[in-house]
């Protein structure tokens, strides 16, 4: 349609708006037309907004205009019908040439989330999404080099393993947190599923002694008593301190445990880490605020011995917190990972991003950081072309935490990890000598051994 | 950005647009669209924009100022600054799963 047209029809149908409409927008509508390069789409969109506001209870009090309406339907029915018919054609001949080619893959597929046994380290879980959504597969990595496929259940993402290694947390792809008995690996069985306020429920921990387990859903952390996990009781639900920068809620967050089992670590809602004193659960209470210099942190680990706190930002950096005084973490170090451009030049326009792993060796004495980088990726949704193959890459920082007040840079490794699509977060294997990470797409998990 | 929006259907909707653009400040309505154009690819077309400001403004979440010169500027209210936030809540709750099943890091 030519503009002029367009531009006197969308007048004309401004016109036909109920007239206590008129008298209050009808200057300001003509005025923005006057502005604004009028075109079909502009006709068919007022077409249908005289059609829905004669149809509003608040205007039609005053009695529908038989004649503005019949005037309106019938401007409307001129545009509406040929277009149909546009549409109908060009979904036709889209249907046909993807029935030719024979692909019909539509959406993302691959492994989504992992998780180590902390009582038998050889046995890891991963989780898939996409065609199979949901599916969580579990594996003897007793032979890293020769991975074993243990059994299949449908859980969705694993989070947290209970210390005992008996019971696996999950979130469904629908938000509903589970517990599965994977005490018998190759005969996995849901226990129970959780009930909170609402679904998408993100991160989850396990208490050292496994009597706990904290789950995070967008502000608020919910304790529950697993002690018996087919009748999980909830104990207390915690309000995250939320504040600006809002973008900050959008970002992968992390709940921690200090080993004894009486510190709550949180990055839920904000800039900020909040510290909790989980003494008693049913009457935890937040002891501790410590606004990131860096960002928001996506990912904490206390050190074994409970005296330090590390978190790492989005940007890369990875700050110590000495936690001598739990209610007052001090800032001790930061450390920088990958640089400001790396991520740069790994952040798509869709918004992915680095992830980051965070952990400290068993002993206390070295502080590993596992940053992955994804390519920035094109199209996501694909109706008939194969996705483009990609590779991202991994760095591995290692730094000696012995004494925190000078900590020392041991190593960087860098490798490319996966093929198309992106990756999920990368893992490392409690002995922190393996990084395990999983493709996005293809479903492929890969094992890698640390010098 | 808003060509692949378009191909999926309407994705945003029309009040959250209108609200965060106005979150800033009052504007008119062809600033609005302009804005909304600029920060989310999304092009109003002034139908939808009209109907989405009515209910707004029926609502109580904006309220129109006074006309300049044939222009009326719009400000969000403070009850409209509420539903803002728990819109921006409930969105949060969908990137929570939308990145559960995709594994993509969001940026900050």
């Amino acid at each position: 349609m030519r503009p002029a047209p367009a531009a006197r029809l969308s007048r004309a149908l401004v016109g036909c708006y109920p007239r206590r409409w008129r008298e209050r927008y009808r200057q300001e509508m003509l005025d923005i037309l006057d502005q604004h390069q009028a075109t079909a789409r502009t006709v068919l969109n007022l077409a249908v907004g005289v059609l829905s506001t004669h149809l509003d209870p608040a205007y039609r009090a005053e009695g529908l205009s038989m004649t503005r309406l019949r005037r309106a339907a019938v401007i409307s029915a001129t545009i509406a019908v040929p277009l149909a018919v546009i549409v109908v054609l060009f979904g036709l001949l889209i249907f046909a040439k993807s029935w030719k080619e024979g692909h019909w893959h539509i959406g993302l597929g691959g492994v989504t989330a992992m998780a180590f046994s902390p009582a038998d380290q050889h046995i890891l879980v991963t989780a898939t999404s996409g065609p199979q959504d949901g599916l969580d597969t579990l594996w003897d990595v007793t032979d890293p080099a020769r991975p074993r496929r243990l059994a299949n259940f449908e859980g969705g993402a694993p989070t947290a393993f209970a210390p005992d290694g008996r019971t696996v947390a999950t979130v469904a792809f629908n938000g509903q947190p589970a517990l599965w008995n994977v005490a018998d690996p190759s005969k996995p069985t849901r226990v129970t599923t959780l009930r909170a306020g609402g679904n998408g429920l993100w991160g989850e921990a396990f208490s050292p002694d496994g009597r706990i387990l904290a789950a995070d859903y967008y502000d608020r952390i919910f304790l529950w008593n697993v002690t018996k996990p087919a009748r999980p009781r909830l104990l207390r639900t915690l309000a995250a301190p939320v504040a600006p920068p809002w973008k900050a809620l959008f970002n992968q967050d992390d709940i921690a445990f200090s080993p004894d089992g009486r510190l709550l670590a949180s990055t839920v809602g904000s800039n900020q880490v909040a510290v909790w004193n989980m003494a008693d659960p049913v009457r935890a209470t937040r002891i501790a605020t410590v606004p990131s210099e860096s960002g928001f942190m996506n990912a904490l680990a206390f050190s074994p011995r409970g005296n330090l706190l590390a978190g790492v930002s989005f940007g890369g950096t990875v700050t110590l917190f000495s936690l001598a005084e739990p209610a007052r973490p001090a800032r001790v170090a930061t450390m920088q990972t990958v640089t400001a451009g790396q991520i740069a030049a790994s952040t798509c326009a869709g918004g992915c991003g680095p992830m980051y792993t965070l952990e400290f060796a068993p002993d206390g004495q070295t502080l590993t950081a596992v940053a992955d980088l994804s390519p920035p990726s094109q199209e996501t949704f694909s109706a008939n072309a194969p996705q483009p193959s990609q590779v991202a890459r991994d760095y591995t920082f290692v730094w000696n935490v012995a004494n925190p007040r000078s900590v020392s840079r041991i190593a960087v490794l860098s490798h490319a990890v996966t093929i198309s699509g992106g990756s999920s977060l990368p893992l490392l294997d409690p002995s922190g000598r393996i990084i395990v990470t999983g493709a996005s797409s293809g479903f492929a998990v890969t094992l890698w051994a640390l010098p | 950005m808003h060509g692949k929006f378009d191909s999926l259907g309407r994705f945003a909707d029309p009040s959250l647009l209108i609200l965060t653009s106005l979150a800033d400040g009052p504007k008119h309505g062809y600033a609005i669209m302009a804005d909304v154009a600029d920060f989310s690819g999304v092009r109003m077309e002034p139908g939808t924009l009209y109907g989405a400001l009515s209910r707004l403004e029926r609502r109580g979440w904006v309220r129109p100022l006074a006309t300049e010169d044939r222009r009326r500027p719009y400000q969000i209210t403070a009850t409209g600054q509420e539903v803002l936030a728990e819109q921006v809540a409930t969105m949060q709750q969908i990137v929570r799963v939308a990145r559960l099943r995709t594994a993509t890091a969001w940026g900050a």
